[in-house]
């Protein structure tokens, strides 16, 4: 089978990565804005006799090296053998992607056009003249209309046709004296090179043995243009690109409104934009919350009620030993299965955030709360990394290689994880409904506390390493659309799956690495005589100055730096130690039991739908009667004081694996180990402050 | 002129960007704010100026506008 290389390459916001999850139907998130697939992507797709590898490369408007975008394309169009490059243009906005596209063919590698968005391009009254285009410039054009799937195949074939034929584009004549340069340096070189490979030279991006030449040839064309060599150079690229747009695009004049404009009215607008905002984001976390807070009951019932004393009665009647059972209910079920509740909400956020993203009104947003950003001294662009921090800040620091200036990547980077993730909110909705009448308030006072925490670190970086710089903010608004439900449910599903993956390894491992340390060594005759209790109390010194006294909750935090919901799923482990001779083994009845969990499930359904059209939040009313022995055992162990405390410690202090590897990936271990320091530093000082004051009170 | 002196709603022609060496003028050329474009600037917000060129939107800041050169 032969495998052919395609370079996947276009513009920011031209439906790229929905393309290729219509070619693909694999695993690639999708997005609205510039950047969001900037790590390097790829799909493997047999078709006839053949293996397509498509390497999706990020959303990018030149090959100029302006960010890392568009050096990671750069790099690997030069250094990996490409086969076959396919560049998805913008059919409304063709002239500003040929830009691109001209600078591809400069490569001169077997190339194919997919023009997208056909459909909408026809409704402003814009056609392409596709066969006059591929023959102008000697490839392949594919009309494509990606959200409905059309044009796949054809675009599949094509690419197998260039490849066959070794289809060379055609090779751009740039103003004669630019010509003569570069045949100028080509005949100094002993091998062949490509057009983008000589104007690298010309323009000093690549090493030229005979310098003193060179110079004499820029100067030459400097003095001739009256610009400098890269000027001459992009208005060259400037001027096919214009030129070939005047050849194959027709318009028609259409007069109406477009509804970006019409929407644009109010989500732009100074005040009634803010509003929008603050409504738009409370709907989003309150539909997750509200969405998924019955299916949340649910599992957890399933799980405890259900499954666990299934296992049980199956595990006594096989006659398995004691200790077996235990660690299946303790470490299994009690560990991973809570954490697995949350796979609802987390599903939800996703799914919601999703759609902002791919609506095109992130953007927006960041235009719109620049005026805010800026007179904190911070940037309008540093708002999408932040809010997809409130889905989770793994992706939000991937996101912010799109960002070109290091200044506000390395503050963006600092500031994301403070903000409240998921993983928190599970620790956070665990412990308000114990110890808070008002859960929803104080949650979304933790959210407030981590943004204020953000800024404020974001302040003493600009104070001691960026004093005085001025910035700049440039952003395309796309036009707004609608999310196919299945790109949504497709994105929400990798990181449910990807949640569920880490339940499946880190967390089951930490969950058992718990369990066995809180058994070990054999001669403990209980918890606190373990290994676990000795470490837990060793780190109590620390903790105990803001409230935190209880050595499983200080053990607690070990395992949290994998994983922050490790928190409770690895208390719940300890207590539930404590708790294992006060529950009587019950008599289960399979097919009572089921039926009834059938009857829940039906009613999580029922109640879902109603709370999440319901106004308030609902999903955090729940009484305490609803809650196991084991919540009521933590309530026992905790002050609503340092439960307090113990939150803020979650919020604020870097305690997530995931998070620090990436960051690691971005600044350096260094930084990254510093910040950990730094994090858990200032949680600890806010936690002593809350704690502190909050006795004067109570 | 400047394009920070455009009335909201006029439509002007690109006629030069100045500071091209500045990485952020690199990246709006990129973006399709080069010679010859007609832009209209449809709204001030904050900093921010709100472009349409083409019936795409870009905003961009005053300070990056301030380095365009349009005429009428």
């Amino acid at each position: 089978m032969k495998e052919i290389k395609i370079a996947f390459i276009g513009n920011p916001n031209v439906g790229k990565t929905t393309l290729l999850n219509a070619i693909a139907g694999t695993n690639l998130k999708v997005g609205n804005w510039a950047g969001v697939t900037v790590e390097k992507k790829e799909a493997f797709i047999k078709y006839k006799n053949y293996l397509l590898h498509f390497v999706d490369l990020p959303g990018i408007y030149t090959l100029e090296p302006l960010s890392e975008a568009e050096e990671v394309a750069v790099n690997f169009l030069e250094n990996e053998d490409v086969d076959v490059i396919l560049d998805v243009i913008d059919a409304q906005n063709f002239e500003k992607n040929m830009f691109l596209a001209i600078q591809l063919l400069e490569f001169e590698k077997p190339t194919v056009l997919a023009i997208n968005m056909i459909d909408e391009a026809e409704k402003k009254g814009i056609t392409i003249d596709k066969e006059k285009l591929a023959n102008l410039l000697n490839v392949e054009v594919v009309e494509t209309i990606a959200k409905k799937g059309e044009g796949i195949n054809t675009v599949l074939e094509k690419i197998i046709q260039v490849f066959e034929e070794n289809k060379k584009p055609l090779y751009l004549k740039f103003h004669p004296k630019v010509e003569q340069a570069l045949s100028a340096i080509e005949d100094k070189l002993e091998d062949k090179f490509s057009k983008h490979y000589l104007i690298d030279i010309l323009i000093g991006k690549k090493e030229f043995s005979d310098k003193e030449f060179l110079k004499n040839l820029r100067k030459e064309l400097e003095n001739y243009f009256g610009e400098t060599i890269e000027e001459i150079i992009n208005n060259e690229r400037f001027g096919y690109a214009h030129g070939i747009t005047n050849e194959v695009v027709k318009r028609k004049a259409l007069t109406k409104e477009d509804l970006t404009d019409l929407v644009d009215r109010f989500t732009l607008h100074p005040v009634i934009g803010i509003v929008l905002f603050i409504f738009i984001m409370y709907s989003v976390f309150k539909i997750a919350v509200d969405f998924s807070a019955p299916y949340v009951d649910w599992i957890d019932g399933f799980l405890n009620e259900f499954l666990s004393p299934l296992f049980i009665s199956i595990f006594q009647s096989v006659g398995l030993p004691n200790i077996f059972i235990r660690f299946w209910s303790e470490a299994v079920i009690g560990g991973v299965g809570f954490v697995l509740t949350f796979v609802p909400l987390i599903g939800s956020l996703f799914f919601m955030i999703t759609f902002l993203e791919m609506s095109g009104y992130l953007p927006r947003v960041a235009v719109l709360l620049d005026r805010i950003m800026e007179k904190l001294g911070l940037h309008g662009n540093m708002v999408i990394p932040l809010i997809l921090g409130f889905g989770c800040n793994v992706p939000a620091i991937m996101s912010t290689k799109a960002i070109e200036n290091p200044r506000d990547k390395f503050l963006v980077i600092m500031m994301v994880p403070f903000m409240s993730c998921p993983a928190r909110l599970v620790v956070f909705a665990f412990f308000t409904v114990l110890f808070f009448d008002n859960p929803a308030l104080v949650i979304a006072g933790f959210y407030i506390l981590g943004i204020v925490v953000a800024i404020f670190t974001a302040f003493l970086l600009k104070l001691v390493k960026f004093k005085g710089e001025v910035i700049h903010f440039a952003m395309e608004l796309p036009p707004y659309r609608l999310p196919t439900l299945k790109s949504l449910l497709i994105i929400s599903w990798i990181h449910v799956k990807d949640f569920i993956k880490k339940a499946g390894t880190i967390i089951f491992a930490v969950s058992v690495a718990v369990w066995f340390l809180m058994n070990l060594p054999p001669s403990a005759n209980n918890i606190s005589e373990s290994y676990v209790a000795k470490i837990g109390k060793t780190l109590l010194p620390i903790f105990e100055p803001i409230g935190i006294d209880d050595w499983r909750a200080t053990t607690s935090l070990i395992p949290a730096f994998l994983a922050r919901e490790t928190a409770i799923s690895s208390m719940g482990v300890m207590f539930s130690a404590e708790e294992e001779n006060k529950d009587e083994i019950k008599e289960f009845d399979f097919s009572k039991e089921l039926v009834s969990q059938i009857i829940g499930l039906k009613n999580a359904f029922i109640d879902s739908i109603i709370s999440t059209v319901s106004p308030k939040i609902s999903a955090f009313d729940i009484s305490d009667e609803e809650f196991g022995s084991l919540r009521e055992i933590i309530k026992n162990s905790f002050s609503p004081l340092s439960a307090l405390s113990f939150m803020i410690l979650i919020l604020i202090y870097n305690s997530c694996l995931a998070t620090f590897a990436v960051m690691a990936q971005e600044l350096g271990k260094k930084l990254a180990s510093f910040f950990l320091l730094y994090s858990f530093a200032i949680a600890w000082v806010i936690a002593f402050i809350v704690y502190n004051l909050g006795k004067l009170f109570i | 002129m400047r394009l920070t002196e455009v009335r909201q709603n006029k439509v002007v022609k690109i006629d030069k960007l100045l500071n091209k060496n500045n990485i952020f003028i690199k990246r709006i050329e990129a973006m399709g704010l080069k010679r010859g474009e007609r832009v209209k600037v449809e709204k001030k917000l904050g900093r921010n100026l709100i472009i349409s060129l083409e019936g795409r939107k870009l905003a961009i800041d005053e300070k990056l506008a301030r380095e365009i050169e349009v005429k009428e």
